[in-house]
């Protein structure tokens, strides 16, 4: 079975192809206006993804040969996301289906992101701990089943990925910061700057506490001069990419604790951090985890990974009916 | 005007039902202070005594969180830390939310949307972290001293 998955939820036009879950080519229409912002503009972002959707799935069907009376299913994000985006997409997805006269499921977009660790080139078994941490997200799952994700912890302010692009705005770097702080942590010493390290009991994160630190360290170099600050930045990125991963491993060691499980995933764009995948790397080395992470390009928000949460539904006859809408506000186990 | 000094975060949390009392014409809470001042944080003590039962979260990738109160009451969290002021905001859709009658709303970073905020019905509140004691000085101001402050 060939299912089409449509991702719209924030600044991403993403559209991909799964046959029987397997991946067999995505197209992401990044929507570079918004570097120009600063950031992601709903109402701008709701244009783009009407101008880039069509050629995106053009693309993708040009590349692939397949044709659209080859598609047996569509899957739509219904949210979580800004509700403008949500709109566009989900439209498409269902005239699309009306046009075909194929069906249309829904799919939560943090859903989403866990199954795409079914594209990782390991497989675990169930039950296994995923971490999801994007720019919107940052969650620790006890994943028990398909479709029995139980969420242990979730951050309580701001999300992993946030903290990565605050962190780079402190710093000066260009938007989305996450992978400029990746790439100059690299020439840094991540302990010449010692960051607290956020106390929150259980399963939950908090980074806002780490992000206001990590501003008065950033201005307190910068009254040394500007100099100084641009000598030190490669140890600053070093430094706080550091704190944000270390966060991320204290509630993913503490449930393999607790649930005596060595199976660890991680998905969403904090997942293509490189740091992050080496740290994980040398845990399944040193203490024999066995961990899997999607492919680079599947980590950020796509339309493969909505594609391959839909196949898993079709594949147990689950539908949506034609007239449900998207909810910007959509959490995880109100609604798979 | 009102000027308070916050020494720890607790203490928030009777600053909130201080405001919440005391202005109860205000809808429409702006909070005004630099990235990590704790804007976020305090939305969080003013959502508790409204008695919001979702998790309060910074809303600057998904830039709106809707949140409900246990009496089902609607709560709109904005951000506008990713749109910048040449934007023309009225496209955004985030007068759509300011307008509501029935709902409460926060937004962090409303310098930049300083037209849109509804004189008769929003408070001001800003956050002015000391940078050598990391004590917080919050200024409550109404749109009209607003005028006079800056």
């Amino acid at each position: 079975m060939i299912v089409l998955g449509i991702e719209t939820s924030c600044d991403e036009t993403g559209v991909g192809l799964v046959q029987d879950g397997r991946l067999i080519d995505h197209v992401v229409a990044k929507q570079d206006i918004h570097s120009q912002y600063g950031g992601v503009v709903p109402e701008l972002a709701s244009r783009q993804h009407i101008k880039k959707i069509y050629p995106a799935l053009d693309t993708l069907l040009n590349r692939t040969g397949i044709t659209l009376e080859e598609i047996e299913g569509i899957a739509i994000t219904r949210g979580p996301g800004l509700i403008g985006p949500l709109m566009v997409g989900s439209l498409f997805g269902r005239g699309l289906a009306v046009a075909l006269q194929k069906p249309i499921v829904n799919v939560n977009h943090l859903f989403g992101h866990i199954v795409s660790v079914f594209f990782a080139d390991k497989r675990l078994d169930f039950p296994f701990i995923v971490l999801l941490a994007s720019g919107g997200h940052t969650m620790l799952i006890l994943y028990w089943d398909t479709f029995k994700p139980e969420v242990l912890g979730e951050t309580l302010d701001d999300a992993a990925g946030e903290a990565f692009d605050k962190a780079a705005v402190l710093l000066g770097l260009p938007y989305p910061g996450g992978p400029h702080i990746d790439r100059l942590a690299k020439q840094g010493n991540p302990e010449k700057y010692p960051l607290p390290k956020p106390q929150i009991p259980g399963f939950n994160f908090s980074y806002s506490g780490l992000k206001t630190a990590f501003r008065y360290l950033v201005e307190d170099i910068t009254r040394q001069g500007l100099d100084k600050l641009e000598a030190e930045k490669p140890h600053l990125a070093a430094a706080i990419q550091k704190a944000i991963i270390d966060h991320l491993f204290d509630k993913i060691e503490a449930a393999v604790e607790k649930y005596g499980l060595k199976r660890v995933a991680i998905v969403g764009g904090v997942a293509a951090n490189s740091y992050f995948r080496q740290r994980l790397m040398e845990k399944e080395l040193q203490e024999g985890w066995e961990t899997a992470a999607p492919p680079l390009p599947l980590c950020v928000d796509n339309g493969a990974m909505i594609a391959m949460a839909g196949w898993l539904k079709l594949k147990n006859g689950i539908t949506s009916p034609l007239d449900e809408s998207p909810t910007p506000r959509l959490p995880l186990n109100e609604f798979l | 005007m009102e000027v308070f000094e916050i020494n720890r975060e607790e203490e928030l949390d009777q600053l909130a039902k201080y405001i919440l009392l005391n202005y109860p014409d205000r809808q429409v809470f702006a909070l005004y202070g630099p990235l990590g001042a704790g804007k976020t944080t305090f939305i969080k003590y003013l959502s508790k005594q409204l008695g919001v039962v979702d998790s309060v979260k910074s809303p600057t990738y998904t830039l709106a969180n809707v949140y409900k109160t246990y009496q089902n009451e609607k709560i709109y969290h904005l951000d506008l830390f990713r749109i910048k002021e040449s934007v023309e905001w009225l496209d955004i859709g985030v007068d759509d939310y300011i307008e509501d009658p029935n709902a409460v709303i926060f937004v962090e970073w409303p310098e930049k949307i300083r037209d849109l905020l509804p004189p008769d019905r929003t408070l001001m509140i800003h956050i002015n972290p000391d940078p050598d004691t990391q004590k917080r000085k919050i200024v409550i101001l109404l749109p009209d001293e607003q005028e006079n402050h800056t």
